[in-house]
């Protein structure tokens, strides 16, 4: 099915399709809110939301648009409110860095995030090398200038080259 | 580490992580209202006679439409589906590359900011940029958008079973046509394109394979002027490659050829345009590099995205090697003598 097919049913509160929808466009919405939440339970609930928003919200889709990028500007936005309701609560840095979720499945992942200070560079990161988006797609999202999206980009990537690479080659 | 390993190592990084399958309570606890349809208002002031004098005709033909729609497996219907949408996908690039051609309006090339006084090097410039954005089109084709129906709803192009609308950034056209499928992956398509308010017809062949697309289509421009465009996409593995003839006819006289090659590996980019007219060949490349390259006395502005290193090689000329830095709002074109220098 077509992206502007599955949204026709949806319309329609027809949901027989809709795990078929989930399963092609969760991976970009939960890494979307955990590449800013850091924290797998709260990504989880960012996910939920956000789906729960798209189809509550359907009639405003417009047919053409790319899904996942609507999706992920949905999850972005609600994973940025929630981040900053925690930071009012949550005062010391060190317990927010320290929910990042520390499974093994994990791991790698987060590391990777860890050597990036800058949070948009890892949001970009995540955007383009996890989730493919184009750099233009990911301008829209962060709402940025190309320009200053691709030069953060390069900037990321020479900061990991450099960190991983010293990891890599031992 | 080089590019591919830290690409590869950073995009493998997420394998383990499974995603929670929510879609049922998300269903549960989702909570909309579907909006009542409201009347479709009919353009054509002929249509409400027309309408009257066919019903008869429309209501045999609909009970004969079910019936074969009927018989028809699901199997089957699903896979036609997406033939026709891989044909809409593939005549999308080649309308959005005709638009480049025809279209008198190029909103979305760079304009100069800046020019010298070397008409010559400008006139030249001017051409390296409309290629240049032809060839990053073809390579952010991702972001072409088209909205393909199998039911043309437009009236005024009634002899068309299909309308398609494409659209790159502000670009954005329409068209409509039929598709007669010969062999299975083997197809020819006629119709017509609406650029700048102006209708071109077209017709041209097209095949589709596993990972491989072809399609070539003839579009004309007046009575004795047209253009062919061809395109070929081949996708491997890390590696995408595509291929886009231009050929201006008049009559049966070929005037003009123009291939352009994108190759994209690693989500590096490097392309080559080749052009023939009256007998003279010229070929640009454009292959990102390093800055590292440029003399390090050359007083540019800071900020700029990427280096591009081009290069032109015409018949009987010396060659023309040059760098484009990539700013947000402009290219700045840097040549040998530092007097060419051209911003635009």
């Amino acid at each position: 099915m077509t992206f502007d097919e599955f949204v026709k049913e949806f319309k329609e509160n027809n949901y027989i399709h809709f795990k078929e929808f989930y399963d092609l466009t969760s991976k970009n919405v939960y890494f979307t809110a955990y590449g800013i939440l850091k924290d797998s339970d709260l990504a989880n609930d960012i996910l939920q939301e956000t789906y729960m928003t798209f189809l509550e919200k359907i009639d405003d889709y417009k047919n053409g648009k790319n899904v996942y990028a609507y999706l992920s500007m949905i999850a972005r936005n609600k994973s940025i409110n929630l981040y900053n309701r925690d930071k009012r609560i949550v005062s010391n840095e060190e317990i927010v860095i320290n929910k990042y979720d520390d499974s093994n499945d994990y791991k790698k992942f987060n590391e990777i995030l860890s050597y990036l200070d800058d949070e948009l560079d890892r949001e970009i990161i995540i955007y383009h090398i996890i989730l493919d988006y184009t750099f233009k797609k990911i301008a829209q999202i962060i709402d940025m200038p190309l320009g200053t999206t691709l030069w953060r980009y390069n900037k990321a990537l020479k900061t990991l080259k450099e960190r991983i690479g010293d990891n890599y080659e031992r | 580490m080089r590019d591919k390993e830290l690409f590869n190592y950073v995009k493998s990084s997420t394998d383990d992580i499974k995603i929670n399958d929510y879609s049922d309570s998300i269903i549960a606890n989702t909570h909309h209202e579907v909006k009542p349809k409201s009347l479709i208002k009919r353009k054509n002031k002929y249509f409400l006679p027309v309408s009257l004098a066919t019903l008869g005709v429309l209501g045999a033909a609909t009970a004969l439409v079910v019936f074969v729609a009927n018989s028809n497996s699901s199997g089957t219907k699903t896979k036609t589906r997406q033939f026709h949408d891989k044909v809409a996908l593939n005549a999308s690039y080649e309308m959005l590359a005709l638009n480049n051609v025809i279209s008198s309006t190029d909103s979305n090339v760079k304009s100069a900011k800046k020019t010298y006084t070397n008409d010559e090097l400008s006139g030249l410039i001017g051409d390296v940029n409309s290629y240049l954005y032809t060839c990053e089109q073809l390579k952010n084709s991702d972001q072409i958008i088209y909205k393909f129906d199998q039911e043309n709803t437009n009236s005024n192009y009634s002899d068309y079973k299909y309308m398609m609308s494409v659209s790159y950034l502000e670009d954005s056209l329409n068209c409509y046509y039929n598709v007669v499928t010969s062999k299975d992956d083997e197809y020819s398509i006629k119709g017509v394109v609406i650029i700048d308010e102006i209708d071109y017809t077209f017709f041209g062949e097209g095949e589709e394979e596993n990972d491989e697309s072809e399609i070539t289509l003839t579009v004309n421009l007046s009575e004795t002027l047209s253009i062919k465009v061809k395109n070929e996409v081949e996708i491997e593995k890390d590696e995408v490659e595509y291929e886009y003839s231009l050929e201006r006819y008049n009559g049966s006289n070929l005037v003009e050829s123009i291939k352009y090659e994108v190759d994209i590996e690693d989500d590096e980019a490097s392309y080559e345009v080749v052009i023939n007219s009256n007998n003279v060949e010229t070929k640009y490349e454009f292959e990102k590099s390093s800055d590292e390259e440029l003399d390090e006395n050359l007083k540019v502005e800071k900020g700029y995205l990427s280096c591009i290193e081009g290069k032109i090689e015409k018949t009987n000329c010396e060659n023309l090697e040059f760098f484009i830095l990539v700013y947000d709002n402009y290219y700045l074109y840097i040549f040998e003598q530092e007097e060419d220098n051209l911003f635009i």
